[in-house]
């Protein structure tokens, strides 16, 4: 199908069939490898993207949602050579360790904030509960969820 | 070199190697890499659990567009290998091949297709047609022991490991005597990550490269260069960047088939796991059966103890004879023991492979032996703190197996400020006001552990390192690194940079190549830090008195009239006269005509301990059987933290894995046709971020006196106490003896059923 739509900010249209798996032509068809694949049955999160403002399982859509819809993957998060504020607090807070989980927790933690600037302890772990991480135990993760909204909100104010 | 109290790097909290790459989507992992005729590999899994393949139909699959090859027992080679052999001199059981006609579990390979695609890969597989002819099965452990059980490999089911005596355990003599029996559930490493290969034979000078995300790139040579025949100096392989291993990285499982294809087709070829592929034909966690028995003196001296371990290998023996040896040995480590009996037994069954698990038995150990000191200290009425101060080691004590001092290790001290900052007392007498409730119970428990920081005295233990300045007075550090993600090359790093005193900015220090790396095992046995981390420092300073001598001759002075400060030598009575090491490069090249370089070789002449206590609180519904773990701390002896918040994340790592072992992960296979019964994370249990308790971290900082820094380990000790302390709790709660794991719901309330 002829499919129109945003991909990190950038206008595309593309010849895609409707029900390919969203991850594999992010991954496969173009190129763009931040997005990862780690269980297939929307459990792990490590196929995270954002859609329309919302976070969703790559290895659970397929292309043909993406008409008219705007995409944003890892590789969108940073913009003229700075960091999204999400990306700077996990690397200052030690959030990242074998980084295989990090594009889709940073990407669930971008569409909480999206959806809600001013998160909660209790709405931050709720919000990446379908995102494992297994090399810690999630702390350093909330905190930089939790600095990045801080910072955010500091620099809107 | 600088004092402690002017560190510019160590124990300094700095960003992970590569976290710019991977918070940006930009760094490739294996699976990431893409090539231009780049093929792909699937494999078709058995559908039967034992028996011998009858026939093998692949002219269907063979002509589906696209399809390269498809490789069965048929038509590659006969050789059989192993997957856990690190190096050439080691003495392996060798039963694996590429693929076989006797097909010993459920899912095993049968067949490898490599098309231009994953699903072209995939779809022909489905086109491949089997016939077996099936044999009896042994699926559990205990029809695997049976006199008349079939036997899975012509050596038999069973491999006995030496045992371990010390002392005279049958004729030792104390006031009590206590047996207990655990048992150990399989679970999955769950790397986020799952496992990938990549082999590329490079036409153009005959050389077969290989990618993988691994924890021995010299191991993995060895083992494909051998099967191939080939000179190992043809065969170059390099560490991909790596999402997780836990220990199932550590054994050579996908890279000979990847190598095959490749040499075969001449090609680029690449094998990526799924998760289900990942959980069936990689490895699990072992499951085990540990019976303890002790004699205990009434005032709760020990006065032996005598283990017996059974573990299920799985279809394969591989490593699992080593890591049954290999508890065995972590006996020595924790309790002043004069008496120890310790015997063990790897066992075949036809269900998926077990492996290496983080900690390589410590775990095992940890929970059979805690778990039965508790119930000890119950039934004595001593507290189980009180039981483990009467008991532990002391600092420099003998590790009596190993026959080496377990170092400057602090039982004492984690388990005194572990109980204090845990408020352990007063927590007891909480939970029994709590108790009064009708549905919910809570209980405390502990328990205390060790690993190693290296594999000496079980073998030379070297680490190589070999360090180059450059003209501009930047470094290159080479030595065998294996980063699993745990800020291992960033901690080698700052120690390159504490040393030379210079911008840690300055400092690039790849990972193993073996093309270009020095030799090295490989990073397991928790070893890094302390062997690799000497490694790298010794080199270092061997590479400033080199400079020094350079300087002494540009700045015609004596040496030791010298100082050295922040990348500069300058004369002491005259600081003026100076010279950076961009000079001293310079110097020595345009000068001297000499390039300044140095290699070092580090024997680790000890491994010290890494005491550790886990101190739990627990709320079990007696309604549901359900546990949550409220609260918990980790206690640990770490030498010196070189990068403390990653430590961290560390500790909370091992935490979610401890309580994943004690109260929920669990891959079942089916008792009568060996069908793995949880192959995905649909109904796999694990501690996400919602379930995840509030935990804290103490590290005992009291420096190793030949630690780098002081320096000891940290990655794998992490998860050795939690769920031994986890069970404790549950039985505190509850008032029951329960000795397994994990304690789902269903054991929690058949307990709860049998106490009524």
């Amino acid at each position: 199908m002829k499919l129109n739509f945003i991909l990190n900010g950038e206008n595309m249209n593309i010849d895609v069939p409707g029900e390919r798996r969203l991850l594999d032509f992010i991954r496969e068809d173009l190129h763009l490898t931040g997005t990862k694949e780690g269980c297939s049955v929307g459990e792990c999160g490590a196929c995270t993207v954002i859609l329309n403002n919302k976070a969703i399982h790559s290895c659970m859509t397929v292309v043909g949602q993406l008409e008219g819809g705007e995409l944003i993957t890892i590789e969108g998060l940073e913009k003229n050579g700075e960091l999204d504020a999400i990306q700077k607090s996990f690397i200052k807070k030690s959030a990242i360790q074998c980084g295989f989980c990090t594009s889709g927790m940073v990407m669930t933690a971008k569409a909480l904030l999206f959806s809600n600037p001013h998160p909660t302890d209790e709405e931050i772990k709720k919000a990446i509960s379908g995102n494992l991480c297994r090399c810690s135990g999630y702390k350093e993760i909330k905190e930089s969820i939790k600095d990045a909204a801080y910072n955010s909100n500091k620099e809107e104010s | 070199m600088r004092k402690e109290k002017d560190y510019q790097y160590i124990g300094k909290e700095l960003s992970n190697d590569m976290s710019y790459g991977k918070v940006t989507g930009n760094v490739k992992y294996c699976g990431d890499m893409q090539s231009i005729g780049m093929l792909h590999m699937k494999l078709k899994p058995s559908t039967i659990a034992h028996g011998y393949i009858k026939n093998i139909d692949i002219s269907e699959a063979e002509s589906v567009e696209g399809v390269k090859a498809v490789y069965t027992y048929l038509n590659t080679p006969d050789t059989e290998f192993d997957r856990g052999r690190v190096a050439n001199y080691e003495n392996v059981p060798y039963q694996e091949k590429l693929f076989n006609r006797h097909i010993r579990f459920m899912g095993e390979r049968v067949a490898g297709v490599v098309a231009v695609s994953e699903e072209i890969a995939d779809y022909a597989c489905q086109k491949i047609k089997v016939e077996y002819e099936e044999l009896p099965t042994a699926i559990t452990v205990e029809d695997a022991l049976k006199v008349d059980a079939v036997k899975i490999h012509k050596e038999g089911n069973i491999c006995v490991v030496p045992e371990i005596n010390y002392g005279d355990y049958d004729g030792c003599v104390a006031e009590n005597y206590h047996k207990s029996k655990t048992h150990m559930g399989r679970i999955t490493h769950l790397t986020m990550e799952t496992h990938a290969s990549r082999a590329l034979f490079e036409k153009s000078t005959g050389k077969l490269i290989i990618w993988s995300p691994c924890q021995t790139a010299f191991g993995i040579r060895s083992t494909i260069a051998d099967f191939f025949n080939m000179p190992y100096s043809k065969v170059r392989v390099i560490k991909a960047v790596m999402g997780g291993s836990f220990g199932c990285k550590q054994e050579t499982i996908l890279e000979p088939l990847t190598a095959y294809a490749a040499i075969h087709l001449k090609a680029d070829v690449k094998l990526v796991f799924t998760r289900e592929e990942q959980i069936i034909n990689t490895m699990l966690k072992h499951n085990a059966d540990i019976t303890v028995e002790s004699k205990i003196h009434k005032d709760g001296i020990i006065e032996g103890l005598s283990v017996s371990a059974v573990l299920d290998s799985g279809a394969y023996q591989t490593i699992t004879p080593s890591y049954t040896s290999t508890m065995g040995g972590k006996l020595g480590k924790v309790y002043r023991l004069s008496n120890l009996h310790y015997d063990g037994k790897s066992v075949c069954t036809n269900t998926p492979i077990n492996g290496s698990f983080r900690s390589w038995g410590s775990c095992e150990i940890a929970l059979a032996l805690e778990n039965h000191l508790n119930l000890v200290a119950e039934e004595m009425k001593i507290d189980p703190i009180e039981l483990r101060l009467k008991n532990v080691k002391n600092e420099y004590e003998m590790d009596i197996i190993k026959k080496v001092p377990i170092g400057n290790a602090h039982f004492k001290k984690c388990l005194i400020q572990g109980r204090d900052a845990f408020e352990w007392e007063k927590r007891k007498k909480e939970c029994e006001e709590k108790n009064k409730s009708v549905r919910y119970r809570y209980g405390i428990g502990m328990a205390v552990s060790s690993h190693t920081s290296s594999f000496y005295p079980y073998m030379v233990d070297m680490a190589n390192a070999a360090i180059h300045l450059q003209e501009d007075g930047s470094l290159i550090v080479n030595v065998g690194i294996h980063d699993h993600g745990c800020g291992t090359v960033l901690a080698m790093k700052k120690i390159a940079a504490e040393v030379m005193e210079m911008d840690i900015e300055l400092i690039e220090l790849g990972e193993v190549d073996t093309e270009v790396s020095l030799y090295d095992y490989g990073c397991y046995a928790s070893r890094t830090v302390y062997c690799l981390g000497n490694a790298v420092k010794h080199c270092c300073e061997k590479l400033l008195v080199k400079a020094r001598t350079v300087a002494s001759i540009a700045l015609q002075c004596n040496d030791r009239h010298l100082i050295y400060e922040d990348g500069v030598f300058y004369k002491e009575n005259n600081p003026k006269l100076r010279i950076d090491l961009k000079g001293v490069s310079k110097y020595c090249i345009t000068v001297m005509g000499e390039d300044v370089y140095e290699t070092y070789s580090y024997n680790a002449s000890e491994g010290p301990g890494v005491p550790a206590a886990h101190f739990t609180e627990v709320e079990v519904d007696t309604f549901t059987g359900m546990v949550r773990v409220v609260d918990c701390l980790s206690v640990h002896d770490i030498g010196k933290a070189i990068n403390p918040e990653i430590c961290r994340g560390q500790v909370g790592s091992g935490i979610q894995q401890g309580i994943g072992i004690a109260l929920c992960e669990d891959i079942k296979i089916h008792p009568k046709t060996g069908k793995t019964l949880i192959d995905n994370l649909k109904n796999y249990e694990v501690t996400n971020a919602f379930d995840m308790p509030d935990y804290k971290t103490i590290f005992i900082e009291e420096e190793e006196e030949n630690g780098p820094f002081g320096a000891k380990s940290i990655g794998e000790v992490v998860v050795v106490p939690v769920a031994p302390a986890i069970v404790a709790a549950v039985n505190h709660a509850l008032g029951t003896k329960l000795t397994e794991a994990p304690l789902t719901p269903s054991v929690i309330l058949e307990a709860l059923y049998e106490e009524n």
